[in-house]
């Protein structure tokens, strides 16, 4: 339409030519008919025919209007009159049939005064015609020299009123283009441009005499820039040039295109093209009219768009850890390809799942959905299952989430994997916890030899300078003897009750074995026959069917009980008979040995801490070293256990016991 | 006259010590304890003195010379009167002994002579 009214916009002048050389040759004809009419009025009837035939007016009459002498059949036509009824027509007459408000200009036009002969006066006036309505009539009159008016006229009604719909079409034309916000252009079957608006011109860079007749081409204007100097375009882009060359093979529909011009300086600006073709009233192409749109901005912004969202999939391809979407169901949308490193699992295997199923404990999942809310965000602990059925503990967040009207779509998470940090974090521990341990050991090895081992070192140093520095009675020395002797020996010994425990605490050995709980108390109990006799112990046990056989070092465990048990006997109450109890439970895959005696106990306030020492002795009255509690300590730890006293003085003790089943759980991993 | 009196559960010590005492001077006193606590019972019946010494084990069962030092204090009150003597070389327990106002000096075993020598005329010119 846009493109129609344009074209009617530029062949405007057409019509108006037309009236005016149809004017011209009335006259031709008028001033034909006034030299034949002059010679001889009588002639004139020999053109009668002639004259009745055509499509003007013809009229003469006297000067005064009084008269009409003759008048052809076409006058009489449209007013719908005989030749009688128009010759006895009177002035009040034609007043009745000229439009109102034509009249005071029909009376000055038809005043004689006005007339010079041989000059022609035009009129045009409107003059009711035979069905009523007005027709509009384009008159010439010319006054001869003999006093007669000879008129000629025509019927320019219809050409009036297209000329009035043309003005209608002009101006909305005219509106449009200064509306318009896209560029125009209206090429030819040649590519000439027929017509541009300003705004493809400023787009082009380019005056509007510059395009307006030139051949137009982008790819020709670049090259030889004929077009306009600055007008360019983008040469590796021929197709914007097949556009404009005129192509009959063509269809007549073009979909909008897209094209990056670049102007002579460089710039480049991005432009929406729009063609139609342009036809006659035959149906026959006579050119293409197209609007360009700038969408410069809009494609600076598109890029930018592109860009950030090739930057975001750079990123989200790029991160460790791992971020999911789901629907409302929970069927995963989106996952980063994260996915893949961290559990294993390929996207496509994930994506269509439900998210839960990859969790260990489906059931915390489902807690964690059940208390999310619409706006909080919820991060746990949680455990994953990989695909290569591993468990991978990782910090999970989840929140809902909502599309552009507030309602809910489903959710987001992303997953951080702690596995490493969680094994890391419980090695450190049992590190820590295991050096802890090593040093409190050393430091209570380097306080024995600091102390006990260096003691009879000290006295036989002490006793051998005395001896050599004095002169001793013969009782004397073989006394010092005797204590250098003992001092020997002593110093001795303690060397090799620390090889003897420094080689528990050094090896588990794999001697291993399935060992059965109440085969070591018959083994214990024959070794110590005669101390149990002597003191009249006597010892009960209470062993759970399930906790008889445990499987480790068999040794260790009856060096354990045998230590016990003789402890027992040995620091017995006076005058009371020893009486001991022995009770075994499975408590957490640990094996659970409580053993319970009736001897004089320990002063557990001052004491506590010393009990296991090495070379901690706390009564006197007995022989002892300090090492039995020591040693079956050491035991129990190389085994992975632990041991514990609970004990009142002069009533008894309770030695609780608990050591690993299975030989599976390692304590010496770092040994 | 100078009474020593030498506290240490270890026999050949207490034997050695009053060999080294005897080599410097045969006419002192000496009274010898396995056991602290028994020393403490025999100190209650009033028997020390300004002349006396007293030599201390630190590690023995049953009592030790920490747990000494506090009974003892609270019996005879700061009199100082006591060298700690120790196989120890633990510079923890020499800052320990010299906090106690009873203590007078941190000796490392074995004593000798000279040591004993000094721990003397030390002691002739308070």
């Amino acid at each position: 339409m846009l493109a129609r009214t344009t074209y009617l916009l530029y062949k405007t002048d057409i019509p108006l030519n037309y009236v005016i050389g149809s004017n011209l040759m009335g006259l031709f004809l008028l001033i034909l008919f006034y030299v034949y009419s002059r010679w001889d009025d009588y002639k004139i009837s020999f053109y009668e025919d002639f004259f009745h035939q055509s499509q003007d007016i013809y009229v003469v009459r006297n000067a005064k209007f009084t008269k009409v002498y003759s008048v052809n059949n076409t006058l009489l036509k449209l007013l719908g009159v005989t030749m009688d009824e128009l010759k006895n027509m009177d002035m009040e007459s034609y007043l009745s049939i000229i439009h109102p408000d034509d009249i005071s200009n029909f009376i000055k036009r038809i005043d004689h005064a006005n007339y010079k002969p041989g000059e022609p006066q035009n009129l045009v006036i409107r003059i009711k015609n035979r069905e009523g309505k007005y027709s509009v009539i384009d008159l010439i009159s010319l006054l001869s020299e003999d006093g007669k008016v000879y008129t000629s006229g025509r019927d320019i009604t219809d050409l009036v009123n297209r000329e009035k719909e043309l003005e209608k079409l002009l101006l909305s034309s005219r509106l449009i283009n200064e509306t318009i916000t896209d560029g125009l252009l209206y090429t030819n079957t040649n590519n000439d441009v027929e017509y541009t608006n300003e705004i493809f011109c400023k787009m082009m860079e380019c005056d509007i005499y510059n395009m307006v007749g030139k051949n137009f081409c982008f790819e020709t204007a670049y090259n030889e820039q004929k077009l306009c100097p600055k007008l360019s375009c983008e040469l590796a882009d021929k197709k914007i040039c097949d556009l404009y060359r005129f192509d009959k093979n063509k269809s007549d529909d073009f979909d909008p295109t897209v094209k990056k011009v670049q102007r002579k300086n460089g710039e480049y600006f991005w432009a929406e093209i729009k063609e139609s073709r342009l036809k006659d009233m035959h149906g026959n192409v006579i050119g293409t009219m197209a609007t360009f749109k700038d969408i410069t901005l809009m494609k600076i912004a598109e890029v930018e768009l592109r860009k950030s969202l090739h930057d975001f999939e750079q990123i989200f391809s790029s991160i460790t850890d791992v971020y999911f979407q789901t629907d409302l169901e929970g069927k995963v949308t989106i996952i980063s390809p994260s996915v893949y490193k961290f559990s294993g699992f390929k996207v496509k295997e994930v994506i269509g799942n439900y998210d839960w199923s990859f969790f260990e404990d489906k059931e915390q999942y489902v807690e964690i959905l059940r208390a999310l809310d619409t706006k909080t965000q919820i991060s746990q602990k949680i455990n994953l299952i990989s695909a290569k059925s591993e468990v991978k503990t990782v910090i999970l967040s989840v929140k809902q989430i909502f599309n552009v009207d507030g309602l809910p779509i489903g959710r987001q998470g992303s997953l951080h994997d702690i596995t490493f940090s969680e094994i890391l974090q419980n090695e450190r521990r049992l590190l820590v916890d295991d050096l802890n341990e090593k040093v409190n050991k050393l430091m209570q090895y380097n306080y024995i030899i600091s102390h006990n081992l260096r003691s009879p070192i000290a006295n036989i140093l002490g006793l051998t300078k005395v001896l050599k520095e004095n002169n001793l009675s013969d009782k004397l020395k073989m006394e010092s003897i005797e204590h250098l002797w003992k001092m020997a020996n002593s110093s001795n010994q303690i060397i090799l009750d620390l090889n003897k425990i420094l080689a528990i605490n050094k090896s588990l050995s794999t001697e291993k074995e399935e060992t059965d709980f109440v085969e070591i108390l018959h083994l214990v109990s024959n070794v110590l026959e005669n101390e149990i006799a002597e003191s009249k112990a006597v010892i009960t046990t209470s062993l759970d069917k399930d906790a008889k056989l445990i499987y480790t070092v068999k040794s260790f465990l009856e060096s354990v009980i045998f230590n016990l048990i003789s402890n027992s006997i040995k620091y017995k109450r006076k005058d009371v008979c020893p009486e001991i109890n022995i009770s075994t439970s499975v408590i957490n895959n640990m094996f659970n040995i409580k053993f319970t005696d009736n001897g004089i106990g320990f002063n557990m306030a001052k004491n506590s801490n010393d009990i296991f020492g090495l070379y901690k002795r706390f009564n006197t009255e007995k022989e002892g070293k300090g090492l039995g509690l020591h040693i079956t300590k050491a035991h129990i730890e190389a085994l992975g256990g632990t041991i514990k006293l609970e004990s009142e003085l002069g009533v008894g003790s309770t030695f609780i016991i608990n050591i690993p089943i299975t030989s599976k759980h390692e304590t010496h991993l770092f040994n | 006259m100078k009474h020593i009196y030498l506290i240490d559960d270890d026999h050949c010590c207490n034997f050695l010590n009053e060999l080294v005492i005897k080599s410097v001077n045969p006419d002192l006193q000496i009274t010898s304890f396995t056991k602290a606590n028994d020393a403490l019972e025999e100190f209650k019946k009033g028997t020390l003195d300004e002349e006396s010494i007293i030599l201390l084990d630190i590690n023995m069962p049953e009592m030790n010379a920490w747990e000494f030092l506090i009974e003892f204090e609270k019996l005879v009150g700061s009199n100082k009167i006591i060298y700690l003597l120790s196989s120890s070389t633990s510079v923890i327990d020499r800052m320990k002994a010299l906090d106690y106002h009873s203590v007078i000096n941190y000796l490392y075993k074995p004593l000798s002579s000279e040591q004993f020598n000094e721990i003397l005329k030390a002691h002739k010119k308070r």
